[in-house]
């Protein structure tokens, strides 16, 4: 199945796999989470610093003068605080954490190369050092133009570094699978040998997780899927869901 | 044997996998047990397997879904390749970075050469007309215009070992440099504009003293930490035009290709300069404004320590690959 938000690719064991891409939504979130992280790390540097700069000179004594010590420790919170906020966060946070940051492991998303593999150094260097022609001219006006009509959601330093941001959630096939007990026997069997087997998947998936769906949803979705099988297989058709049954089963000629 | 049999018998060994999997994404695969990465060749080739075989089964989305997610993100482990080897920070800095430099040369020759045209051309105008060279770079024309004093070097350069404002210099001039580099994306516009910016305002200062008769005393305080520092920027430049480059002639490669081959090098360029600008800035903040050093001695210190960078640039890591 590929979507507008799904990444297929092969792998040398002729498997092929989706990635889930991240959209431009939970990506400005977490750059909104990072952005308050990053926030709170500099107060809490200049705090820090304001501190240590009024407490340290007085137990020292007058071995040191005071005004060298402070300048000393300002200067030091002061370069800490400059290289945070020029992107020294995202490529620390993305090296140590593997492709994430605060805010990408809340939103549960990571950054990997587009062919499946973890971002290098380089990669991670060369997409967030573009970060700051992205931000241009503010609030990453840029990055977001180029990433509406990319069809993998990039912005330029991904473009650049060659990396996508993928989706990573919870898998969940554990809790999913054993409810499903064949409460739906017909989505299981799929038997029509006439449909192709993207058909087929499209017409269990729907038929397994009908149960689900909002009554409204549900009705719209089983017509969307109904109406093109039916003009293409023909057969008795009565309502769309209960054609998409009997089709699944190669019984859509009976009434 | 049911789907349902086969799924619940096979869970075990997605859950193995899944555990392994998650360990090597939290704590590399350094420090994973040799025998998880040990069984993860053979539970990832099973969990293929089993991917194929529930999609041509039942395609059931619940199965897929994570199963495929599963099998992404254990792919990345596995294709990712050794340790990056010029990552080690010795071997990048003694042997790969001056190699990729000589590699690249010709695009520092051009931000060279750019750098160097603009600069005289600033310096000359700035002779007649201060209001010209002020009008180009968009600023306040008092830096170029009216005399001169020794007592305006002392303004402008005179921060006394000052670590506060050396930190600030030294963080200002290495963001300077990355961003020559990051706006090579541009098609390399960008970088053409911060170099000529840079050159037109040294060359625009440099005229300025010079016409007040005092341009020797000027260079004895630009040149002690300037010699290196300007020769970096020189290079970030370089690292700039390369990523241009790359988007206007791509080669034989697609555009696309030839942004990201070009990018990883042109990032090493640049992220290779930071001990230089940190060098430059210890000077600026400490041999610059010294009292104690006289200023010839300082002037040979700086061009030496800049031909020391040019030479280490031109010949260290000729060797055989360690």
């Amino acid at each position: 199945m590929s979507n507008a938000d799904q990444y297929t690719l092969e792998t040398p064991e002729n498997i092929e796999v989706d990635f889930e891409l991240a959209g431009l939504g939970s990506r400005f979130c977490a750059m909104l989470i990072d952005t308050m992280v990053l926030g709170v790390i500099v107060l809490a540097l200049v705090l820090l610093g304001v501190i240590l700069g009024f407490a340290l000179p007085r137990g020292l004594g007058d071995h040191f003068r005071p005004s060298r010590v402070i300048d000393w420790l300002m200067a030091v919170v002061l370069a800490l605080v400059m290289a945070l906020v020029s992107g020294g966060y995202f490529i620390f946070f993305e090296l140590l954490m593997r492709g994430q940051t605060p805010g990408k492991k809340a939103m549960r998303i990571r950054v990997i190369r587009d062919d499946g593999i973890p971002a290098t150094v380089y990669d991670i260097l060369v997409r967030n050092l573009l970060r700051m022609v992205d931000f241009l001219p503010f609030a990453y006006a840029l990055g977001a133009l180029v990433m509406f009509p990319n069809p993998l959601c990039k912005r330029l330093g991904d473009l650049a570094a060659g990396t996508i941001v993928v989706k990573e959630g919870q898998l969940d096939y554990r809790a999913n699978a054993d409810k499903k007990r064949p409460a739906d026997p017909v989505a299981v069997a799929a038997a029509n040998a006439e449909l192709t087997a993207e058909e087929r998947r499209v017409i269990t998936g729907f038929l397994q997780r009908r149960a689900e769906l909002l009554p409204e949803a549900r009705r719209q979705l089983a017509e969307r899927l109904a109406g093109p099988l039916h003009a293409k297989y023909a057969g008795q058709y009565r309502d769309a869901e209960s054609y998409l049954e009997r089709l699944a089963e190669g019984r859509h000629y009976e009434s | 044997m049911s789907l349902d049999d086969w799924l619940q018998e096979r869970r075990p060994v997605w859950q193995r996998l899944e555990v392994i999997v998650d360990r090597l994404y939290r704590r590399g695969p350094r420090r994973t047990p040799a025998e998880d990465v040990g069984d993860l060749a053979e539970l990832y080739q099973a969990a293929c397997a089993d991917l194929a075989r529930v999609r041509a089964a039942s395609g059931d989305p619940a199965v897929v879904a994570p199963l495929n997610r599963l099998i992404t993100r254990a792919h990345g482990q596995i294709y990712r390749g050794g340790p990056d080897r010029s990552w080690r920070l010795g071997d990048f800095f003694f042997v790969a970075y001056p190699r990729l430099f000589r590699q690249t040369w010709k695009f520092t020759a051009a931000s060279f050469l750019l750098s160097a045209a603009i600069s005289l051309m600033a310096y000359s105008t700035v002779q007649q007309s201060p209001q010209t060279v002020a009008d180009i770079l968009g600023g306040a024309d008092r830096e170029f215009r009216g005399a001169k004093t020794v007592a305006d070097i002392r303004e402008r350069f005179g921060h006394k070992g000052n670590p506060l404002l050396s930190s600030f210099v030294i963080l200002n001039n290495i963001k300077v440099a990355l961003a020559a580099f990051a706006l090579g994306i541009t098609f390399g516009i960008g970088t053409v504009y911060m170099l000529v910016t840079n050159a037109a305002m040294l060359g625009g200062i440099a005229g300025a003293f010079a016409r007040s008769g005092i341009g020797r005393q000027l260079w004895m305080v630009i040149l002690p930490h300037g010699a290196l520092e300007l020769s970096a920027v020189v290079v970030a430049g370089g690292a700039g035009l390369l990523l241009g480059y790359s988007l206007w002639c791509p080669g034989q490669r697609t555009r696309r290709r030839a942004l990201r081959e070009e990018a990883v090098r042109a990032v090493q360029l640049a992220v290779g300069l930071i001990p230089a600008f940190i060098m430059a800035g210890i000077f600026e903040g400490f041999v610059t404004p010294s009292d104690a050093i006289p200023e010839p001695l300082k002037v040979i210190l700086g061009v030496a320590l800049a031909v020391v960078f040019w030479l280490y640039l031109l010949l260290a890591g000729r060797g055989a690959l360690r």
